[in-house]
């Protein structure tokens, strides 16, 4: 019963986190778009810096009409925003907090974690079938091809570590760090990759294809609104925490810091690498589909592949 | 127990939603679900490793591509009526599978005797248990399995490319798969 109770408030834990994520994330989304583009973002709905302007946008989404496109797969359309929410709350069970604190120290976390979140296309995939719209079609189609490719050298990337780690664990791997030092430093190949890969995993400028609103309205969710769309934001804010924080565990050293307590510094080190991706979609412009599918075989995967190279070769004389 | 036979009737119901089911696409997804109940099967047989693995690579990079394949053939013929024609040798086909079926079982029988009658290795089902049995005991199977789908690999590619295409759309081997698809579903959409 303890058991059951125990798993219970740690659902309701991280659901409470993964909205208020999402919600900072909105919010800060704005301002540092507004600061770079030399606005000053919202201020005007409440609070300092206009902080309940996502408040706001949350009773706008809920009040909307409920709307099912004609000629909808109605059951793929419905389960879409489930089947792309669910990956994206499943992978806070492997991620390691602090020292003690994760909610299942599984011995294969990393491979738990990309499992998990492969899922994420599939939700992306049913969206854009169940629509019966050209535009989510072949949003879908992109951020399949896209995702399919820059999947690869992403986990590629990450073997790097657990070859140094030796463990597949996330907690042995940031546990490891106290000998390396942040894997960052030996694995800076590595790093690159992951992080080019991650801000394509994540679908966000300059690899926003998959819903490039120049091109195709908005991609693989034209046709969702009011909270069904808003289900998709929230997946796709979680997620930029989660990869931004497996990014901090596998090369920034996880919890490790002076002073503060490690939960903190892993939250800091996480939210650190959030504002690197959203100031690099507001700053760069989108590739084309043609360089994106270059970048991530010709460039991203060989660099992957000779960086496990250099890795197993410095292991082996080491 | 209890979860194991929730899963295993969720993996028979999502099996005959693949053949049952009337739309491709459906189908597919189905086929998700089967190989997606599969890997919690292995998570109760303590199998970890191998139930994310199927995870991973089935239900995630597999069905990924299989989707594809799919939703460019249907953006292409979709007014394609299925055959009506009654398609022979079905008897046989069923008798085969039934009989492949069945030695399977019994060979999982047999196996699953000599986990029921011991205790499970200390690490069994993990990554490094795995790899060792993969890369030491049943090499020689995991290799020609790779040689094998290799064959597979370049077949597809030497029948896809004997039909001379319209020149416009294509670009010659170079460009990966992905890409290629992707630039004949915009051919396709835009006339």
């Amino acid at each position: 019963m303890n058991i059951l109770l125990a798993a219970i408030l740690k659902v309701i834990g991280v659901l409470m986190f993964v909205g208020l994520n999402a919600y900072i994330l909105i919010w800060g989304e704005r301002k540092v778009s507004g600061h770079i583009q030399r606005r000053i973002g919202p201020i005007r709905v409440g609070g300092p810096s206009g902080i309940m302007q996502s408040a706001a946008d949350i009773l706008k989404l809920m009040s909307k009409e409920d709307f099912v496109p004609s000629g909808a797969d109605w059951w793929l359309w419905v389960l879409a925003p489930v089947v792309s929410v669910a990956p994206a709350v499943l992978v806070y069970l492997v991620l390691p907090i602090g020292r003690t604190l994760v909610l299942r120290n599984l011995n294969v976390g990393l491979v738990f974690f990309s499992s998990v979140s492969s899922f994420t296309l599939l939700g992306i995939f049913m969206a854009g079938w169940g629509s019966n719209n050209k535009y989510s079609l072949l949003g879908a189609m992109r951020a399949g091809a896209q995702l399919f490719s820059y999947e690869i050298p992403l986990i590629l990337s990450t073997i790097g570590v657990v070859m140094l780690a030796g463990s597949l664990t996330l907690q042995r791997i940031v546990a490891a760090q106290t000998h390396y030092g942040w894997f960052i430093f030996p694995q800076i190949v590595g790093f690159i990759v992951f992080f080019v890969a991650s801000v394509a995993e994540l679908n966000r400028t300059p690899f926003d294809l998959a819903e490039a609103e120049s091109e195709l309205v908005a991609g693989y969710f034209t046709e969702y609104s009011g909270m069904r769309w808003a289900m998709f934001a929230i997946a796709e804010y979680s997620n930029l925490f989660t990869l931004s924080a497996l990014g901090v565990t596998l090369f920034l050293g996880g919890w490790h810091g002076p002073l503060l307590p490690g939960w903190v510094w892993f939250v800091l080190k996480s939210y650190f690498l959030v504002f690197v991706g959203i100031w690099i979609r507001w700053t760069l412009p989108r590739v084309r589909i043609d360089q994106l599918m270059d970048l991530g075989w010709k460039f991203l995967f060989p660099v992957s592949v000779l960086n496990l190279l250099g890795t197993g070769l410095y292991l082996m004389v080491r | 127990m209890i979860a194991f036979v929730i899963v295993g009737l969720a993996a028979i119901a999502a099996a005959i939603g693949v053949v049952t089911a009337r739309n491709v696409v459906h189908s597919v997804l189905w086929l998700i679900t089967h190989l997606a109940s599969l890997a919690v099967l292995y998570l109760t047989l303590q199998a970890t490793f191998l139930g994310l693995v199927q995870v991973l690579l089935y239900a995630g990079a597999v069905m990924v591509l299989f989707l594809f394949v799919l939703g460019l053939l249907s953006t292409r013929g979709e007014r394609e009526e299925p055959g009506t024609g009654q398609p022979k040798g079905q008897t046989a086909l069923a008798v085969t599978g039934a009989m492949i079926m069945a030695a399977l079982l019994m060979v999982g029988a047999a196996a699953g005797e000599a986990v029921r009658s011991g205790v499970l290795p200390a690490g069994f089902g993990g990554a490094s248990a795995f790899g060792v049995a993969l890369f030491g005991r049943y090499l020689l199977p995991f290799e020609s399995t790779a040689l094998a789908l290799l064959i597979a690999v370049v077949g597809v590619v030497a029948l896809a490319h004997s039909v001379p295409e319209e020149p416009s759309a294509s670009d010659g081997f170079d460009v990966s798969h992905a890409r290629g698809a992707d630039s004949a579903v915009l051919g396709g959409e835009a006339k």
